[in-house]
């Protein structure tokens, strides 16, 4: 009897836990297949930051505008996840692959072996080690670096204390931070008193900013190099009482700070664009590149923050090609043209 | 925990067992082995209902499962052991990633030296796994005659492990400077004759039994043959059911948790080589990240007491295909990787509960 129950038991879980998918599927379903249809698997990592939440929602809302192709995402905590999830999507038999690393070395091996395998990839904003996808899309960081710390000198008026904030170790933060101090030291007036990681994390950056505060006395910016680190760092500043002493400048466009930089915001006089978005650009070159190969076609729909330089772009993909790489300018966010970058729908 | 031993007088006595009879001779792993079954049926059952056709079956996928997973199974190979001892150990992810980052350092470092690819390469493999072992002479050191409790002394493992990771590549990755070798191993496999798994590919790339798979086969195998046919396997259980016992049953206890736990830094030490192998890297902050939940979780799914002094190898090889298949189900079904979480957690707490039921 105790066997017998046993049994019943066993067999109604492991049929309970596939059974409560099935709902979620059949969606998916109803728009059966007819002919062979394109399929695309999209990998990114998990939302665990505000940013990554924005990638997921611009990625499911392009994924929408195309139902005619088959999409396969997957969100990854982890590089060990990633490699899975790829490949998974290989034993899928995709098409394309559109991935965002979660981190750079780990994913380039099994980059190469869906490369290998003439699967087409785009690769977006954190890049593999090896040239290994067909285009890889990234945002301008040096670009970032550089005309965030321009835009801090001259508010300051070339005179003034700046801490910095840095993100996760990457070719990413690198870039930033070297392009930003490049500027800063061209600027004798300007002093930096310190950079550490705050991991682009709020809880990391408010913990950081708090041991800021406590050590200097008089700071006059703040560069946190990330909008979800502004905010972090902006309330050990509140809890201070030293809101009226500094000001922040984060990065990346995050809809409620383009929001207090469009009222006129004294704690945030501007942003800097690096558009999430950029994973929708890209499931878009990636469905043209497979399509017809015209990727032109797909350059006029772009958003302002999105445009691709044309020059970059071309008509057909010549056969055997290393990878292309295409860099999406960034913006200067002030009250003025804050409007053009506020979406008040997305997630980020 | 009887039944396996009054199987053989049941069957015995009479001409025509019941089925709860005939239920008794079978091998304690088989409420695993059915779940197994039912869940693989169910995951080819909602393709075919949903797309007509199985991607869960080709064997590209079957064998992706077993290379993913066989990183945790190796480690739930020594770990089996070590719970049924009656201990357990919480370090093994943060090693892994400590072992990994080390081995890779020392490689880039022979490398620097002038040594060829191959050798450095090999260098590292071998220091990886033999330093696991002394990592698994330390926690067994800690408990034997730290006279430390296992959970506490493989805690400060975990918090240990990791920060030393963390600290030696500055919260970053340690990448591999070797292109070939060292990936080789985790990476590559034995190619399977006749076959091509991509079609649009220019040359054709034959079907892979992966090299981690067969070490994580061969593995299992001679733990079964070391848990059931040596005088080592018999005091690891006899240990334990009861330790007093065992005291006064001049089995050397010490001795025996040593060696056990030991075998297990080994298992991690291989597994860390593999997986850094595979990835080509080891990322401080995300290499072997929660793996201690994953092997426990294998080990418990395929039915090893957590009080210790009864389980099987089979039951964890189990155990580890039964997590292997519903991540991979849970990802061609494309459900979010928080809820992946979920369903883990439920199907541990099933499989404990079943046990239970089953022991009333």
């Amino acid at each position: 009897m105790k066997r017998l129950f046993t049994m019943l038991a066993a067999l109604s879980l492991v049929l309970v836990l596939p059974g409560c998918k099935k709902s979620e599927e059949k969606s998916e379903a109803a728009r059966a297949p007819t002919a062979k249809k394109l399929k695309i698997g999209i990998s990114i990592p998990a939302a665990d930051h505000g940013w990554a939440a924005g990638v997921g929602w611009w990625a499911k809302k392009k994924m929408a505008e195309y139902p005619d192709v088959e999409w396969v995402l997957a969100t990854a905590n982890e590089p060990g996840k990633q490699t899975s999830d790829i490949e998974d999507m290989m034993a899928q038999q995709v098409d394309g692959l559109v991935v965002l690393a979660t981190e750079s070395a780990p994913i380039t091996p099994v980059a190469e072996k869906a490369k290998a395998r003439g699967i087409f990839i785009v690769n977006v904003d954190r890049g593999f080690l090896k040239p290994v996808a067909d285009v890889f899309l990234e945002g301008d960081n040096k670009a970032f670096g550089r005309k965030s710390a321009e835009f801090i000198v001259q508010k300051l008026g070339g005179k003034g204390n700046v801490v910095i904030l840095r993100g996760i170790p990457s070719t990413v933060d690198t870039d930033r931070y070297e392009a930003a101090m490049e500027v800063f030291k061209q600027n004798p007036g300007i002093q930096v008193l310190a950079a550490q990681p705050g991991m682009w994390n709020q809880q990391k950056a408010l913990e950081v900013m708090q041991s800021y505060l406590s050590q200097f006395q008089k700071i006059d910016a703040v560069w946190a190099s990330d909008d979800d680190m502004a905010l972090g760092a902006e309330k050990a500043i509140k809890e201070a009482g030293r809101q009226n002493e500094m000001w922040l400048f984060g990065g990346g466009g995050m809809k409620d700070i383009v929001k207090r930089v469009m009222d006129k915001d004294p704690l945030y006089p501007a942003d800097i664009t690096y558009p999430p978005a950029m994973i929708a650009a890209s499931i878009d070159l990636a469905v043209a590149n497979l399509r017809d190969g015209n990727e032109k076609a797909i350059a006029d729909k772009l958003p302002a923050h999105l445009r691709i330089d044309k020059s970059q772009l071309q008509e057909k993909r010549a056969a055997g090609q290393t990878q292309r790489l295409l860099k999406l300018d960034v913006h200067l966010i002030t009250p003025e043209n804050a409007r053009e970058f506020y979406f008040p729908d997305s997630v980020y | 925990m009887s039944d396996t031993n009054d199987t053989g007088a049941l069957v015995q006595g009479q001409a025509r067992p019941t089925p709860r009879e005939w239920m008794a001779t079978l091998p304690s792993w088989w409420v695993p082995a059915v779940a197994l079954l039912v869940l693989i049926v169910g995951t080819i059952l909602i393709e075919w209902s949903t797309k007509g056709s199985s991607t869960f079956i080709s064997p590209e996928n079957l064998l992706n499962i077993l290379r993913q997973w066989s990183f945790v199974g190796i480690i739930a190979v020594g770990m089996t052991f070590v719970i049924i001892l009656g201990g357990i150990d919480l370090s093994v992810g943060s090693l892994v990633a400590f072992l990994g980052g080390l081995g890779i350092l020392l490689m880039n470092h022979l490398m620097g030296q002038g040594w060829g690819e191959l050798s450095a390469a090999s260098v590292a493999f071998v220091v990886m796994i033999s330093l696991g072992a002394v990592a698994g002479v330390l926690n067994g050191t800690l408990i034997t005659r730290g006279k430390l409790a296992p959970f506490i002394a493989t805690l400060g493992g975990l918090a240990a492990y990791r920060s030393l990771a963390l600290a030696l590549a500055d919260g970053g990755e340690f990448r591999s400077a070797s292109a070939e070798w060292f990936k080789a191993l985790g990476t590559g496999g034995l190619a399977i004759p006749g076959t091509n798994i991509a079609p649009r590919a220019p040359e054709p790339i034959p079907l892979l039994f992966p090299w981690p798979v067969v070490i994580f086969f061969v593995l299992a195998a001679s733990a079964w043959v070391l848990l059931n046919l040596t005088r080592y396997g018999r005091y690891v259980i006899a240990i334990g059911s009861n330790e007093r016992a065992a005291v006064y049953s001049a089995i050397p206890v010490n001795r025996v948790k040593l060696l056990t736990y030991s075998l297990l830094g080994l298992c991690v030490g291989i597994s860390g080589a593999l997986l850094s192998s595979r990835m080509n890297s080891v990322s401080s902050s995300g290499t072997g990240l929660l793996y201690e939940l994953d092997v426990i979780a294998a080990v418990v799914i395929g039915g090893t007491r957590m009080r210790g002094g009864a389980g099987t190898i089979a039951g964890t090889v189990i155990g580890v295909l039964i997590l292997g298949v519903v991540g991979n189900m849970l990802n061609l079904l494309q459900v979010s990787v928080y809820l992946q979480g979920l369903v883990k957690g439920v199907i541990i707490i099933g499989a404990v509960l079943l046990q239970r039921a089953e022991r009333l």
